[in-house]
């Protein structure tokens, strides 16, 4: 016979029941898979003047 | 004439020329390939050039995996929904040398871009975008000289791209899919996983001979995920029996159902 206490109880609802066919004694296996969504932009931007054969400037911008 | 030399990032060549007596005037071309000895400087290092970042495939199109091509470099797999790789940045972690993956210095145009805990640079999807835009970068494996500061390990060592005389760009788009992949161990059903990358770039100029222009963009819309098994109490532990009833009596107003017949469970309590 199986004895939970009172004080547990209302915890145990926060884990959620095993859904594949491992258990091992009082545990069991819960399998998920969440999704995460990723958005990503990345921008470059560069400007290059030369202002003679020894020498020239640049400018970049990295978003 | 003198050929046979290239100038790749931070390499540096040893160019030895011998006066002729009458000769007014001296042309230096340098067009042909490198030599495979190097002479010039102590620095173990290698090129990855733009040719190979173009055409080699890419999970993810980062750039630094590249990296790995060479001698003494070598990828530390870590898991990427650790939790602790939100402390340590979520770049392609490398070994060069040897060393810690915390230890190299990335460098884009002369200036560091590593992360905040000085590991790998990298986005939260954990790849460094806009291939595109890097001309060519060099791995500096160790003995390399006193301008490169920052690091005990490696030196991972990228220049950008300018616009040219001619007008020259490209556009892409690539699309994985969890329709197009298998199963693994762990995986009780194909997981959600859909990535569109895609991006544009373009350079040219704005006063032939004088004033360049180069861009690029770069987009990634990802959803996708990662099979978890975590340990829950059994049916068992809750209460209940091998055949769904409860095998234990009673706490009324428990919340807890049987998970085959969905009938309340009802607990005994001490």
């Amino acid at each position: 016979m199986t004895h939970i206490d009172t004080a547990v109880l209302p915890y145990l609802v926060f884990y959620p029941l095993r859904n594949d066919g491992l258990v091992t004694g009082d545990t069991g296996t819960f399998t998920t898979s969440g999704v995460e969504r990723l958005t990503e932009n990345y921008l470059t931007l560069r400007g290059d003047h030369r202002f003679s054969e020894k020498d020239s400037f640049c400018s970049e911008l990295v978003l | 004439m003198q050929t046979g030399f290239t100038l790749t990032v931070g390499g540096s060549q040893a160019l030895n020329i011998s006066l002729k007596i009458g000769h007014a005037t001296e042309r230096v071309e340098v067009t042909a390939t490198a030599p495979d000895v190097q002479l010039a400087s102590s620095t173990l290092s290698a090129e990855v050039d733009s040719t190979t970042e173009r055409e080699l495939p890419l999970n993810g199109r980062d750039w630094t995996q590249l990296a790995t091509l060479q001698p003494g470099v070598t990828g530390v797999r870590v898991e990427a929904g650790s939790s602790n790789r939100g402390n340590r940045g979520y770049g392609t972690l490398l070994s060069i040398s040897g060393h810690q993956p915390y230890e190299n210095n990335y460098r884009i145009n002369g200036i560091s871009i590593n992360d905040y805990s000085n590991g790998s640079p990298g986005s939260s999807l954990g790849v460094n975008l806009g291939v595109d835009a890097v001309q060519e970068f060099s791995v500096l494996i160790g003995n390399y000289s006193a301008e490169y500061g920052r690091a005990s390990g490696g030196v991972i060592n990228g220049i950008t791209k300018s616009g040219t005389n001619q007008f020259h760009g490209d556009a892409y788009y690539f699309m994985r899919d969890k329709v197009l992949d298998a199963r693994n161990f762990f995986d009780t059903t194909l997981p959600p996983f859909h990535r569109d990358q895609f991006g544009v770039a373009g350079g040219g100029p704005i006063k032939k001979n004088k004033t360049f222009i180069f861009a690029d963009y770069e987009g990634i819309r990802q959803r996708k995920s990662d099979t978890f098994s975590n340990s829950v109490p059994s049916a068992a532990a809750r209460g209940i029996g091998p055949n769904g009833q409860p095998t234990v009596a009673i706490a009324g107003g428990s919340p807890l159902r049987d998970p085959a017949n969905q009938v309340p469970l009802r607990i005994r309590t001490r």
